[in-house]
């Protein structure tokens, strides 16, 4: 009795937990009066950073606070492209293409004094130095002798940058680099105090009194666990066009209470929206898709340790046949209910040098789902590679939603359309990362989000000798395209090359593209001026305001 | 002087278990898949390898052991590896203020409310309040706190309106998650209370009481009541510790600045120094209280004393 009593009392108040997900809201009845403060915007952000020194790391959170309390060089517009910032005007440019020389304006830390060339010299031989053991550094090496220097083979005196004087900075770089200008508006390339740095030592960055800052912003003191206080800088030299005086960022790392939150009118941002939030917030007046690039594939390993399964992989019929079998449009709708089938690496956010979007300059759609020709592909391709039968495979994904949901669909999809056995295997992000860097797997699934705005982002992931490439697929002509890219200072013909490199990488199947994600945002239409970006930190709220009427 | 022995001696217990469960702690942890950078995809191999060093965890595992113990004797917990810098002593400091206020309510809170509904269904076995008491001790243990907390957040969060849906900052912001934890001690008090209310009234020194004349309600506080709350107290100690250093998932339903999600955060990061910190706070915290709990029992009940000093 006492059993039966437990049981129903407990599904009834765990459909009410299911009902809290599900229900109200969503016809668009959320609290949308503007708050009576009009100058302080209350702001959602997933986690607390991890750190504020930005030469050591560079997490989504510590991006949200760094990249509004900090000016670079440069900082993006709300088209995505640089601009100067603390540079006035753009830099001078060698004949080669690689020696940048920047002129800096009048700008002032938020304790008054002021932003010297010296400051980003002294950050960015910071970063690269071994001993400091940044995670970023890799970021830098576009500038001359970076990667020695991060690998103790030079002296960080020997980096390519030099203050020559306070108002110069001149960087040299390792090889022509078209988009240089967006690396300087990263958080890895912001300037750092000499002083404050030695001042602080290890504590430097640990708290916000440990920083000053050259940005809109200032991160206050008041912050504490679970929220960040951004007070508008005073010192700031385009103070005038940030209207907000106060942003409260708050640590919320649950779905359901981000979005509760924006109901009661308590956040003006809440995202990005997961699972049942997806679909009940499709069609709400305040949903907003903000600009994104991340692109999603299903890794074959060409290296697998069972010979069978590397002679599988390694026809390209069989890649081919796994290639049709898949049907994106499904996966998107279905499973995902979001984001965009994909048969490209690069997503179509990524321009090139004409300033189009790659994908406008070089078509690759996603390829139509064909079981019938993907079976007949299948036999032959078994016959090639001297298999009697498939073998079992493995599809290895990290266990955060939608991953094992997206393997036991294409799970589903080998089974119906090829008869192919596959084994789901769901393990944690660290443990996925680790059995694919050993090559124990057969298919993994993959995501990469871009650092800038560039196809080459993308386009080294698959270098034979990159340790990305987890599945060994090589290629001597893309090989030799994406190095001939490295050193070439004809922008346009690189572009082409690029294109064409990515070409070689769909038409050998080299892996599966399956889709390029969106995220789903709720916004409070009186907030005003964000600037939203698909790569660099996801939104600039220098310019941001509340409307008033 | 019994009472000083025996506590003498439970504390040395103490410490060995704590050095016991840190060094255990220690070897399986580095059984964990990855490393703790937190880049590690787009992280270059020669530079993880660097940073590694750089951490010292390139050293033999028993340099790294002696290493951490020698610190750990001069109260230095580390530095975390996945928040740059900053000390773990800090990190469990931050939260542990949220977590412990909200663990403490719920522990007063669900005492008073289980002793109450435990003494009085004790007492009228089969009436309504024995019923109520029942069904709120099956659902407090079956039905789990994040369910509640969602159900409370939702119903009097989002839909009345009557506290904050989340978030942290003043006494109505704690009122929701206080509900959710305090439902389980509500229901293991009333549970336990009960149970030993009944088998105490029939015992005999009970019908002597009564026989003697001895007033209802001084037979209940003095007899009955003192004896009836030991296996109360013996579960007051572990639930203490559990409440107090957070519960993750009510703490992420609230949006609660705790430590709850320390103590997964730490293993999904593998985040070496925190899971020490973690483990080592959590540890030494739940064997104190464990010990406060065995030095209660001798002094609720002698008899536990004597004979564990074994005399009996």
């Amino acid at each position: 009795m006492r059993k039966k009593l437990a049981l129903s009392l407990g599904l009834l108040l765990a459909s009410s937990s299911v009902l809290a997900a599900c229900g109200g809201g969503g016809g668009g009845n959320t609290a949308n009066e503007k708050p009576q403060d009009t100058k302080t915007l209350e702001w959602y952000m997933g986690e607390d950073p991890k750190t504020l020194d930005y030469a050591l790391d560079v997490d989504q959170s510590m991006n949200y606070l760094i990249s509004n309390s900090m000016d670079g060089l440069f900082r993006l517009d709300a088209d995505h492209k640089p601009q100067p910032a603390i540079a006035e005007g753009q830099p001078q440019i060698s004949s080669d293409k690689k020696t940048y020389t920047f002129k800096l304006r009048d700008a002032k830390w938020s304790d008054g004094k002021p932003v010297t060339a010296k400051d980003f010299e002294f950050a960015w031989k910071r970063v690269v130095d071994p001993k400091t053991a940044s995670q970023y550094a890799n970021i830098m090496f576009f500038i001359e002798n970076a990667q020695e220097i991060n690998q103790g083979k030079k002296p960080a005196d020997t980096l390519g940058v030099k203050a020559k004087d306070d108002k110069t900075l001149e960087v040299k770089l390792k090889n022509p680099t078209p988009f240089f200008l967006d690396l300087v508006a990263f958080a890895t390339y912001l300037p750092q105090r000499e002083d404050i740095v030695k001042k602080h030592g290890k504590a430097y960055g640990v708290t916000p009194d440990k920083l000053v800052y050259n940005g809109p912003f200032e991160i206050s003191t008041e912050s504490k666990k679970g929220k960040f206080v951004l007070k508008k800088n005073q010192n700031y030299w385009d103070k005038d066009k940030v209207k907000l005086e106060k942003v409260n960022l708050h640590s919320i790392e649950d779905d359901a209470t981000a979005v509760k939150l924006y109901e009661t009118g308590k956040l003006a941002w809440s995202g990005p929206l997961s699972g049942a939030f997806l679909t009940k917030y499709k069609n709400h007046k305040d949903k907003f898709v903000p600009p994104y690039a991340s692109s999603w594939v299903l890794i074959q390993n060409f290296k697998a340790k069972d010979p069978n399964k590397a002679k599988f992989f390694g026809n390209k019929k069989i890649r081919e046949a796994i290639d049709l079998s898949v049907d994106r449009n499904t996966l998107v709708d279905k499973v995902l209910r979001t984001g965009r089938p994909s048969g490209s690496w690069v997503p179509k956010e990524i321009t090139v040098t004409s300033g189009k979007s790659i994908r406008e300059e070089s078509k690759l759609d996603p390829t139509k789902p064909d079981p019938a020709k993907a079976k007949q592909l299948l036999q032959e391709g078994l016959k090639e590679a001297g298999l009697s039968s498939a073998p079992t495979l493995e599809i290895l994904v990290n266990n955060i939603d939608p991953n094992p949901q997206i393997a036991q669909y294409i799970k589903e999809e080998l089974r119906k359309n090829l008869g192919l056995n596959t084994v789901v295997k769901s393990v944690p992000f660290k443990q996925r990362l680790e059995l694919s860097d050993r090559g124990e797997f057969d298919l993994v699934l993959y995501g990469w989000g871009p650092d800038y705005n560039d196809p080459m982002t993308y386009m080294e992931f698959w270098t034979s000798d990159s340790p990305n490439n987890k599945g060994k697929w090589s290629n001597a002509e893309y090989d030799k395209l994406i190095e001939k890219s490295y050193s070439n200072t004809n922008f346009e013909e690189r572009s082409k090359d690029l294109m064409k490199a990515e070409k070689i990488w769909v038409d050998d199947h080299a892996t599966v593209p399956l889709y390029q994600s969106d995220r789903l945002y709720l916004v409070k239409p009186y907030v005003k001026g964000v600037k939203w970006h698909f790569f660099n930190a996801d939104f600039d709220l220098k310019e941001a305001y509340i409307e008033s009427k | 002087m019994d009472l000083v022995k025996y506590s003498v001696r439970r504390f040395g217990y103490m410490i060995v278990t704590l050095w016991f469960i840190i060094t255990v702690t220690f070897f399986l942890m580095h059984l964990l898949p990855g490393s703790p950078l937190r880049n590690e995809e787009k992280l270059p191999p020669q530079i993880k390898e660097q940073i590694l060093k750089e951490y010292g965890l390139k050293d033999p595992l028993h340099v790294q052991y002696f290493r951490y113990m020698g610190g750990l004797l001069k109260g230095d917990l580390g530095t975390s590896m996945t928040f740059d810098g900053k000390k773990i002593t800090d990190m469990v400091m931050e939260g542990f203020p949220a977590s412990a206020q909200l663990g403490l309510q719920a522990i007063i809170l669900g005492c008073l409310i289980g002793l109450i509904l435990g003494v009085i269904s004790g007492l009228r076995r089969g009436s309504w309040v024995d019923n109520i008491t029942t069904v709120i001790a099956v659902l407090g243990v079956s039905v789990p706190s994040f369910v509640i907390a969602a159900v409370l957040s939702y119903s009097l969060g989002l839909k009345l309106g009557w506290f904050p849906v989340a978030l942290w900052g003043t006494f109505s912001h704690t009122v929701l998650p206080t509900l959710a934890l305090t439902f389980i001690v509500i229901a293991q008090i009333a549970r336990y209370t009960r149970t030993e209310m009944v088998e105490v009234l029939e015992q005999d020194y009970i019908k002597t009481a009564k026989a003697k004349g001895l007033a209802r309600n001084k037979i209940l506080s003095k007899h009955a009541l003192r004896n009836a709350l030991i296996p109360a107290v013996t579960i007051l100690g572990p639930m203490t510790v559990n409440l107090m250093t957070g519960s993750m998932v009510v703490e992420l339903i609230f949006a609660i600045p705790g430590m709850g999600k320390l103590f997964v955060d730490c293993i999904n990061n593998k985040d070496l120094t925190l899971i020490m910190g973690t483990t080592t706070f959590y540890s030494a915290f739940l064997l104190f209280a464990i010990f406060i709990v065995d030095i209660l029992y001798g002094l609720i009940d002698p008899r536990i004393r004597v004979a564990q000093s074994g005399k009996e």
